[in-house]
């Protein structure tokens, strides 16, 4: 996977092939593990954003991502590409996190706080957020792993081969939780409409 | 809520999540990095503590187990009782044969006191085995260490030295074969290889050679352990009163 166009920090060293950032990181380096950030970190938050559903819960997941990768990178056996491993450690690390912002966001929703844009957001962007934000409380109510298979699915648009990478399962069980969690999301957000 | 419904909410909720805050995203690297460094920090640390103390530990056992003291520091068999041992486990030299003389307990020390009455050796002595926590363990744990011991030529030679412990230990105190203990605290006097149970050894010795009715070089033996001249006091108190008792009534021996 090429690296992420829209790298937030830093500067990358692009020339450096990815098996020396293995390397690298294998070695312990800190300045690897920066530079591991600088390129896949941003790929890694918005994935996270979109699973878990909160900002800070989300960079919360990045971090820890990014601080269990030094020991987690024994096992990567470069199979698949570095982004796609420290997705599968988010998703890993995930259960915890999406479990505290759901309870969060449930308790703002019986307390009747809405965590809405301000109101000089266009009206479109309004919308959509509203959209995002009722598909976010939805998807609180689904399985662990059939959220994890609809957001790697659906929302990032990942091929059921490498979602079924990320997640240890066959395509043929990815693609049965994505039908399931679309089927529940459906009826979720029809009611709710 | 239909298919296209759901897609368009799908779309929203990539496009809302699209684009990532950059100070936000430097603010977690800087906080990842940080705790990053930290625990490397308390790794090398914990790896500078913990290191010389295993390697001094490692080196200080087998040290220990070396020159035979592991078994000494800790005793297996505390309050096990002394193992039973074969009674036909002869001496090597005849019952009441003279003894091979030990440089080491050459009676240099003059005594000018007669013996001391039978009662009193024959209430101190044997408990230095039995209740000792020192001479007992090598009796007990001698076969453990002979069957658990690698095959190295420094840890057969320890676990000969024990088995000759024993089998005097067994003469003196089991058997009260007094000859032949002797004889046999001479010969691991004589084989032993400097660790082990020397001190011991050279006491059960001169409590033999009182026994036997060999009086002057029985005190003679004993007298270094009453100065506290071996290992640093090593039973000094009992061999004085010993010396003392041995001085007061010349009659008994």
């Amino acid at each position: 996977m090429a690296a992420h166009s829209g790298c937030a920090t830093g500067v990358p060293r692009l020339m450096d092939s990815r098996e020396d950032l293995v390397d690298r990181l294998r070695r312990g380096e800190t300045e690897a593990l920066g530079e591991a950030y600088d390129l896949h970190a941003p790929a890694v938050l918005s994935f996270a954003r979109r699973l878990v559903g909160e900002d800070a819960a989300a960079h919360d997941l990045l971090q820890e991502v990014f601080l269990t990768l030094p020991s987690a990178i024994g096992s990567f056996r470069g199979a698949s590409t570095l982004r796609t491993f420290l997705v599968s450690i988010a998703v890993n690390h995930a259960r915890h996190h999406v479990r505290g912002a759901a309870r969060r966001r449930a308790a703002m929703s019986r307390y009747g706080h809405e965590d809405v844009d301000p109101p000089s957001t266009p009206e479109h962007h309004a919308e959509r957020a509203d959209l995002a934000r009722r598909l976010t409380a939805a998807l609180d109510e689904l399985p662990l792993d059939q959220r994890v298979a609809f957001v790697l699915c659906e929302v990032e648009e990942r091929t059921a081969g490498e979602v079924a990478a990320i997640v240890g399962a066959p395509e043929a069980t990815v693609r049965t939780r994505v039908f399931h969690a679309r089927k529940k999301l459906r009826e979720k957000l029809g009611g709710a409409r | 809520m239909s298919d296209d419904g759901l897609d368009r909410a799908t779309a929203a909720l990539r496009e809302e999540t699209a684009d990532a805050d950059r100070e936000a995203l430097q603010a977690t690297r800087t906080r990842m990095l940080a705790a990053h460094r930290e625990s490397k920090r308390r790794r090398t640390r914990l790896l500078t503590w913990t290191l010389p103390l295993a390697a001094a530990f490692v080196i200080g056992t087998a040290w220990a187990a070396t020159t035979g003291r592991l078994v000494a520091i800790f005793p297996t068999s505390k309050t096990a009782p002394p193992p039973p041992t074969a009674p036909s486990a002869a001496p090597r030299n005849p019952v009441g044969g003279p003894a091979a003389p030990l440089p080491s307990v050459a009676p240099t020390v003059v005594v000018t006191a007669p013996s001391a009455s039978a009662p009193v050796v024959e209430s101190a002595p044997p408990p230095v085995a039995a209740t000792s926590t020192v001479a007992s363990p090598p009796v007990a744990a001698a076969p453990s260490v002979v069957a658990s011991a690698p095959p190295s030529a420094s840890i057969d030679r320890v676990a000969l030295d024990l088995a000759r412990y024993q089998k005097a230990h067994t003469l003196h105190f089991v058997d009260k074969k007094y000859g032949a203990a002797l004889a046999a605290w001479d010969a691991y006097l004589a084989a032993s290889s400097g660790g082990g149970f020397v001190a011991e050894a050279r006491y059960n010795r001169a409590i033999c050679l009182l026994k036997l009715g060999r009086r002057d070089e029985g005190m003679a033996a004993l007298q270094p352990f009453a100065d506290g001249a071996v290992e640093g006091g090593y039973r000094k108190a009992e061999a004085r009163k010993l010396l003392d008792a041995l001085e007061a009534d010349a009659s008994s021996w």
